[in-house]
């Protein structure tokens, strides 16, 4: 029984190793080979977990190839475009100036129903919207509108707007993140200045807040500093 | 690039471990098997004291043996080599020369077969 919790526990921290080398992408954004790779890691994994007569180098040195020959495949196809066209494919023009390429859908085994489908998930219902509609190489389909049916942008309305900073965590449930606050060009007398502005006694009674825009100082007490 | 870098490196340290793992192996089931056929000739021509002494010296490298070929290979032909092991102790302290001698044989085929079955032959691959 120790020895398969033992076991278990060393391969799952071993696949999180590897999985976190491999990457942040999730299930439905992975390319085919990479999907393959998620797919047979857990199997992998699970019989070297499970069965005792098994070496555990059974279960770590195919996982180790695995991400081995994911990483060489993404170098190379970064490198060659040539290369990335065979490991990962081509994104293939599902519809083209408003027509739907109907080869290019057979060859794709994508039917009209998914075509559809999609363009309603993205906000499109009507066909004679849609300008460009491009299946990608994970499988999403990217939409390009006519130009008269896309959203009005700010830049259309000829307003001039300020950038937007990112906004910055700067208390979560009472532990402060000066590391966030430095990013910022702020520090802890700043932060103390700000609480104090806002008759909060110490960063504890605070349940969140964040700095906007590089100095505007928004917050959330905790629900029992509310009461006091 | 990180990643790449450390793939490359457990590329290598697969190699290198891998041709260095086939190697003990081997050596060590060479060795191995060398001990077995000493033992055989001693059984066959009933000489069952040197027998029984080459048998306790043979036990004790497979302890050494055992402890390392665990981590590298299945554990099922190790499991039916210390069965086999029991039985030719037992065969021996009885002077049983034809079950010896039978035990002994099955223990020479087990042990020349853990290395062939780890060498990258075309039969292993596929």
């Amino acid at each position: 029984m120790l020895i398969i919790f033992i076991r278990a526990a060393v391969l799952y921290l071993f696949i999180v190793v590897i999985m976190r080398l491999m990457g942040k992408k999730q299930i439905g954004e992975l390319q085919p080979t990479e999907l393959v790779v998620a797919l047979v890691i857990a199997d992998l994994s699970a019989v070297p977990m499970e069965s005792l007569n098994t070496p555990i180098f059974y279960g770590i040195i195919p996982i180790l190839t695995l991400f081995i020959i994911g990483e060489i495949f993404s170098y190379v196809a970064l490198k060659s475009d040539k290369a990335r066209g065979i490991i990962y494919g081509k994104p293939s023009i599902i519809v083209e100036h408003g027509k739907i390429l109907e080869p290019e859908m057979r060859k794709q085994r994508f039917n009209i129903n998914d075509l559809l489908e999609q363009l309603r998930i993205s906000g499109y219902p009507l066909l004679g919207d849609v300008e460009y509609a491009i299946l990608e190489t994970t499988g999403e389909l990217s939409i390009i509108p006519k130009s008269d049916k896309r959203p009005v942008t700010v830049e259309d309305m000829k307003l001039k707007v300020q950038q937007e900073e990112l906004p910055i965590t700067a208390i979560i449930d009472g532990r402060v993140f000066t590391y966030n606050l430095h990013l910022m060009d702020l520090d802890e007398d700043w932060l103390n200045e700000q609480l104090s502005k806002n008759n909060i006694s110490s960063p504890k009674d605070v349940f969140f807040a964040y700095v906007e825009n590089g100095k505007d100082f928004k917050f959330q007490l905790k629900e029992n500093s509310k009461s006091k | 690039m990180k990643p790449l870098l450390l793939a490359i490196l457990f590329l290598i340290i697969i190699i290198v471990g891998s041709t260095a793992t086939l190697y003990y192996v081997t050596n060590k089931a060479e060795e191995l098997g060398g001990q077995l056929v000493k033992l055989e000739e001693h059984v066959d021509t009933g000489n069952w004291s040197k027998a029984h002494e080459l048998y306790k010296d043979f036990k004790k490298d497979w302890v050494n043996t055992d402890h390392k070929w665990s981590m590298l290979i299945d554990h099922d032909e190790i499991d039916y080599i210390n069965m086999y092991l029991g039985e030719l102790e037992a065969f021996i302290k009885m002077k049983d020369k034809a079950n010896a001698l039978a035990k002994l044989s099955t223990l020479q085929h087990l042990i020349e077969h853990i290395p062939e079955k780890e060498y990258p032959s075309l039969k292993n691959i596929f």
